[in-house]
């Protein structure tokens, strides 16, 4: 009796010793409750506080996960959570996600009028950066599935937060049919992992070694049942049919969350997972189904997109693609590839954000439903017309735009991984890649044609609130500071990578 | 007492998840589909449960399936507050008849 007290105590005090990792998850939890408890207020000056009250609660998260010299690279909370810098420099992230998602949601209109649920709103949006935050952490297969479905659930009821449009209503019942779907696949593979490992805890050496000698067949089946989970988070083929209809019917602030933040998460968690399977010879089924959802992403990301009439589908086909270009870029084993793909997903978490406040710019002043609706706006308004020029070139990957060095990176690094094992499967991603660059450029500067080259319907002169336009500007300018000084980043990502391993 | 053998629960478990995709597919009412999704989720509890058995000092495979049942009942809860909205919109919970069509 005595011996399992003593063991007791002294789990708990393991468990004491790495509580300090989880800080900002704590934060993000404790602002999470003060809003939901002070949303039952009924007085209008505290309404009026909440969004400020969640974007403290994120800005105390990030300068955490700047600044902070708590994470320490070894496993805590019984080998659940593992705060190295990968999980930091994610963290950091999410929570510029989430604080852009916040700015964005104060100049939509639709959400400034929403009289029921607003505090519901932002608190909701602060429990989804807690669950992205916890996905980039866990490094075992139960605490996967937990962030994973906190983020899902967080994202379902976020989706139906204007629930008086029959389209929102749609786009939910959708998006939570197929979450649910997608989840329980991933939960089925992952009861094989535990069955032919006997451990959870993916990132370990033993769960590697368990895995080299179980069968193989059975080792790709799981893989492939679990990925299915991890794709549907990145919006990858086959798991993207929730895409178009999610971003037609959420609110804009919500779908340029959905694209980055979800997306990021799940490359970090594909990320940790993929690593036991980078042996070309024991698991070559296994990297043949990623190349082949690779490619099928890419393909079916950017020719959809062609035929896309609204921006909104227009914007989910082109988040399918990048989804592509970031599988691919995770294929490149034996090569340094962490660093391109933290940096790639800076710079969309900057251009996604920026084309969204666009997207939003136009529905609300001018009520642009369709491509054919933006015709003349670029030159009754130059400065918005310019900047979504700049997003566009930057979404397809032209200089002197980020998008080109994420791009850059990532092909040169397949480009690496392809001299080294002579894969012929890595070089028809790269090729393919390449090409469907061109082909998106197709898609994409349809919407600057209409700005530009078409004649306005409209002559009258709306004012676009300065707020919007300093917003605008300043995700534009990170493109460019990103495209001219790479390595600023860059020395930060490997110093961060480094520096825990 | 006699235990019963990992294969039979393994091939119980996939008879199971056969059919909740099967439900999926074939079954066009929302409620239904989400039935069949809960049976998936149950293979998967059988198999960490079956599994368990061979990790005797953890047990983590029972602790995981407890995890998942929470869930369960919490995604159940939240899509069953959506199928209750898309009702009262379109009168139906027929997926095929709430394909609005100004989404393509």
């Amino acid at each position: 009796m005595n011996e399992q007290a003593a063991y007791l105590s002294d789990t708990i005090s393991t468990i004491k010793a790495g509580a300090g990792v989880l800080l900002p998850e704590l934060l993000l939890a404790f602002f999470f409750l003060l809003l939901v408890t002070l949303d039952l207020f009924k007085s209008r000056s505290i309404k009026q506080l909440l969004p400020w009250l969640a974007l403290t609660g994120l800005f105390a998260a990030l300068l955490i996960q700047v600044y902070g010299g708590y994470s320490s690279g070894k496993e805590s909370f019984l080998d659940m959570l593992l705060s190295d810098g990968l999980a930091r420099y994610a963290g950091v992230l999410f929570s510029a996600a989430g604080i852009f998602t916040v700015l964005l949601s104060l100049q939509n209109k639709a959400l400034e009028n929403l009289r029921q649920g607003r505090g519901e709103y932002y608190a909701l949006i602060l429990m989804l950066v807690l669950g992205l935050n916890l996905m980039a952490k866990s490094v075992n297969l139960l605490m996967v599935f937990l962030a994973i479905e906190t983020v899902s659930i967080a994202s379902y009821i976020l989706t139906l937060t204007l629930k008086e449009e029959k389209r929102a209503v749609e786009a939910g019942l959708k998006y939570v049919l197929y979450g649910t779907l997608s989840a329980g696949v991933m939960l089925y593979g992952m009861s094989f992992f535990y069955g032919l490992t006997g451990s959870l805890h993916y990132t370990s050496e033993g769960f590697a070694l368990a895995l080299l000698r179980a069968d193989t067949l059975l080792v790709t089946v799981a893989a492939i049942l679990v990925f299915a989970g991890f794709f549907f988070k990145i919006s990858a083929v086959p798991f993207h049919f929730w895409a178009p209809d999610v971003y037609q019917g959420a609110p804009m602030p919500v779908v340029a969350l959905f694209s980055t933040g979800p997306k990021m998460a799940g490359i970090v968690v594909i990320l940790r997972f993929v690593a036991p399977f980078t042996d070309a010879l024991a698991f070559r089924d296994v990297q043949l189904f990623l190349g082949i959802a690779a490619l099928a992403t890419l393909a079916v990301g950017n020719f959809t997109a062609l035929w896309q009439q609204t921006p909104r589908r227009l914007m989910a086909y082109s988040s399918v693609s990048h989804a592509g270009f970031l599988l691919t870029g995770l294929l490149a084993f034996g090569t340094d590839y962490t660093s391109s793909i933290l940096f790639y997903l800076t710079v969309l978490l900057f251009m996604n954000f920026g084309i969204f406040l666009f997207l939003q710019i136009a529905e609300d002043a001018f009520k642009v439903e369709k491509l054919a609706d933006f015709s003349g706006l670029g030159r009754l308004y130059p400065y918005l017309g310019v900047l979504a020029l700049l997003y566009l070139l930057s979404l397809t990957g032209l200089p002197p735009l980020a998008g080109f060095v994420g791009k850059l990176l990532i092909f040169s690094n397949v480009w690496e991984a392809y001299t080294l094992t002579q894969n012929s499967l890595l070089l028809a991603l790269l090729v393919t890649g390449i090409l469907l660059t061109g082909v998106a450029l197709f898609y994409y500067i349809k919407i600057p044609f209409y700005l530009f080259f078409k004649g306005n319907q409209t002559d009258e002169k709306l004012v676009i609130s300065l707020s919007d336009k300093l917003l605008l500007g300043l995700f534009a300018l990170a493109l460019l500071v990103l495209f001219f000084k790479p390595d600023l980043l860059l020395t930060w990502i490997e110093q961060l990578l480094t520096q825990t391993l | 007492m006699m235990q019963i053998p990992l294969e039979h629960i393994l091939i119980l478990s996939a008879v199971l998840f056969s059919l909740g995709i099967l439900a999926v597919i074939t079954k066009r009412h929302a409620v239904v589909v989400l039935m069949g999704i809960e049976l998936i989720f149950n293979a998967a509890n059988l198999n960490l449960v079956a599994f368990s058995r061979h990790d005797p000092s953890l047990l983590q495979g029972q602790l995981f399936s407890l995890f998942v049942m929470v869930v369960a009942a919490a995604e159940a809860a939240v899509a069953l507050a959506i199928v209750l909205r898309v009702y009262q919109y379109f009168r139906t919970a027929n997926l095929n008849e709430i394909v609005s069509k100004e989404n393509n």
